[in-house]
């Protein structure tokens, strides 16, 4: 979390090249995606991140890593022997142990299919610390050793209900390469 | 977190500047400006914290540890000073206090007490640091600023636990939660809330009891000791203080009461949940500790047994699958209606290929619960049980 705020930083002063919609692959996370038109990508080696208001209003992050690595918060670890919904447990734990997510609440977790992948969908709200309210759409799959989540944080108010459509439209051109 | 925390510390210390040096620590507080603004931004400080969904709410528990506080307290302190005592959710072993005596405590270490006069014990020494006025003596005697700040720094980066908690707190709060106070002061508290738990009519031999389970609990867990012990002597120290202490100044003096059987009767259900909490972080020998412990407060509780269950099948370790299996039947054999240990079983069986098990456990589990919250995941395995023929 303290590295994306520095992201965020690094992108509010403008010191990072964005990029426009369009496709979008990496070579070194195997996978690609189509970023939607109006949105841009902010360059990191750590994940795929991209915005149309702002990262402080609303974003989709794509990440991909390494099943094994720890946690910030919880001390168990991701597998490829584990069912979806164990994988979705773990990640819960991990994200209700954060406390930058004040107030964290979970509103679903359900089975997804993403890109052909036996995963997890969860939805929940938190408080930052300035007291506004935000919603999380994560998708989380273990291929192999490796641990992909797709995801979407927007502001409730007047920003999560406007791009969801265009946030599932992207997951459906996600893709493990 | 370093930069937060420096940020404001260099905003206490800019508005340290404009007061007047160094009040006298035993001033009325009602009549010190410079504690009364100290006190407001304890309370804009613990206005966070309690909004931030981390507080434990339990009102028969509070009560009972404001019960505790109100029996502590003396007669003979600021008739401004009342204390007020918060449970925070965190199986971390930590309490601190407020300048203006709010006092949070966390789940994690009223958990592994094992009785009141041990409660009495750590809300006296919280309550020391209020009284005495620690955190005025501490800003107080501030010789070098960027000493003090870069302390401030060192110690609550020292884990990503301590930087967690202090995003929460302002300078106040982290000093009492998370950097400590002095050595010097913490032994005070020691030693005079040793006094106040006494005088209280506890028995306060209990206080090398709460420290040797503590330092054991910690090497069991392989912690840095962040919280409560940050800036103390450390443990070993302090067990040794306080044996010097009661075998001079208490030698002789009649025992207090422990009062065991309230203590365990009013925490018993916070024992369970900090055991979920460790559950999630991950710590399993502190989450089956916990457990154990409840049981043997509760010995036929079915929810107990299924946690033990998720420890166990969590940990996965070798023979664990077994062993939580057999938690679960005793689960379902206390309860036959609990349907969580039947999905658990389920689990085990699922991933075992044993679909034809699977699916028994599974459909009993949505028979017994129709609206499981895990509903969708279960009816996924009961299809793919069914796909495999083996329905």
């Amino acid at each position: 979390m303290k590295k994306l705020l520095l992201v965020l930083l690094v992108l509010l002063v403008g010191c990072v090249t964005t990029h426009d919609g369009g496709p979008y692959q990496s070579s070194d996370y195997k996978f690609a995606v189509e970023i939607p038109d109006g949105w841009r990508r902010l360059d990191t080696d750590k994940y795929l991140m991209i915005t149309r208001d702002g990262p402080f209003l609303q974003y989709a992050l794509i990440q991909q890593r390494p099943a094994d690595r720890p946690f910030r918060y919880t001390q168990k670890s991701l597998n490829n022997r584990m069912l979806p919904q164990e994988a979705a447990g773990l990640i819960i734990d991990e994200l209700s142990s954060d406390r930058n997510l004040q107030n964290f609440r979970l509103i679903e977790n359900v089975p997804a299919r993403i890109d052909g992948h036996e995963g997890f969908r969860i939805l929940f709200s938190y408080n930052d610390k300035k007291g506004s309210t935000f919603k999380t759409l994560y998708y989380g799959f273990v291929s192999g050793n490796s641990f992909y989540n797709i995801r979407y944080s927007a502001a409730i108010r007047h920003y999560f209900d406007k791009d969801l459509a265009t946030f599932e439209q992207l997951l459906d051109t996600f893709k493990v390469i | 977190m370093k930069y937060l925390v420096t940020l404001l510390t260099f905003c206490w210390l800019a508005f340290g500047c404009t007061t007047p040096g160094p009040v006298c620590v035993y001033e009325d507080p009602a009549t010190s400006q410079y504690e009364t603004m100290l006190w407001q931004r304890a309370q804009e400080e613990q206005a966070i914290l309690n909004n931030s969904g981390l507080l434990y709410h339990n009102s028969e528990l509070e009560d009972y540890l404001n019960h505790v506080a109100r029996r502590l307290q003396p007669d003979d302190i600021s008739s401004d000073l009342s204390f007020k005592i918060k449970i925070i959710q965190d199986p971390n072993l930590n309490a601190f206090a407020f300048p203006n005596g709010v006092i949070y405590v966390h789940t994690g270490i009223l958990a592994r007490m094992d009785n009141e006069a041990q409660l009495a014990l750590l809300l006296a020494h919280e309550m020391t640091h209020c009284i005495n006025k620690h955190t005025m003596r501490v800003l107080g005697n501030i010789k070098s600023r960027s000493k003090f700040i870069a302390t401030v720094q060192e110690t609550s980066a020292r884990t990503a636990m301590t930087q967690e908690l202090a995003k929460f707190l302002g300078l106040t709060g982290s000093m009492a939660a998370v950097t400590g106070y002095t050595r010097e002061l913490e032994t005070e508290a020691d030693h005079i809330g040793l006094d106040i738990a006494a005088n209280a009519g506890y028995d306060i031999n209990e206080v090398v009891r709460l420290l040797e389970h503590l330092k054991q609990e910690l090497r069991m867990e392989g912690l840095v000791e962040p919280y409560f012990f940050g800036t103390h002597p450390n443990v070993e120290q302090r067990i040794a203080n306080v044996r010097v202490w009661l075998d001079n100044e208490y030698r002789g003096k009649t025992a207090g009461v422990k009062n065991a059987l309230i203590f365990q009767s009013k925490l018993s259900q916070l024992i369970l949940d900090n055991v979920s909490l460790d559950l999630r972080l991950g710590r399993f020998f502190a989450a089956r500790r916990g457990v154990e412990k409840f049981l043997r407060i509760q010995p036929d509780d079915p929810q107990a047994y299924y946690l033990l269950g998720e420890i166990y099948r969590q940990r996965g370790q070798e023979d664990d699958l077994k062993t939580a299996m057999g938690c679960y039947q005793k689960a379902i054999a206390l309860d036959l209606s609990f349907a969580a240990p039947h999905k658990a079983i389920g689990l085990i069986h699922y991933k075992d290929g044993e679909k034809h098990l699977a699916k028994k456990y599974f459909e009993t589990c949505l028979l017994l619960s129709p609206n499981a919250p895990d509903k969708a995941y279960i009816q996924k395995y009961l299809e793919h049980c069914s796909k495999n023929g083996e329905g």
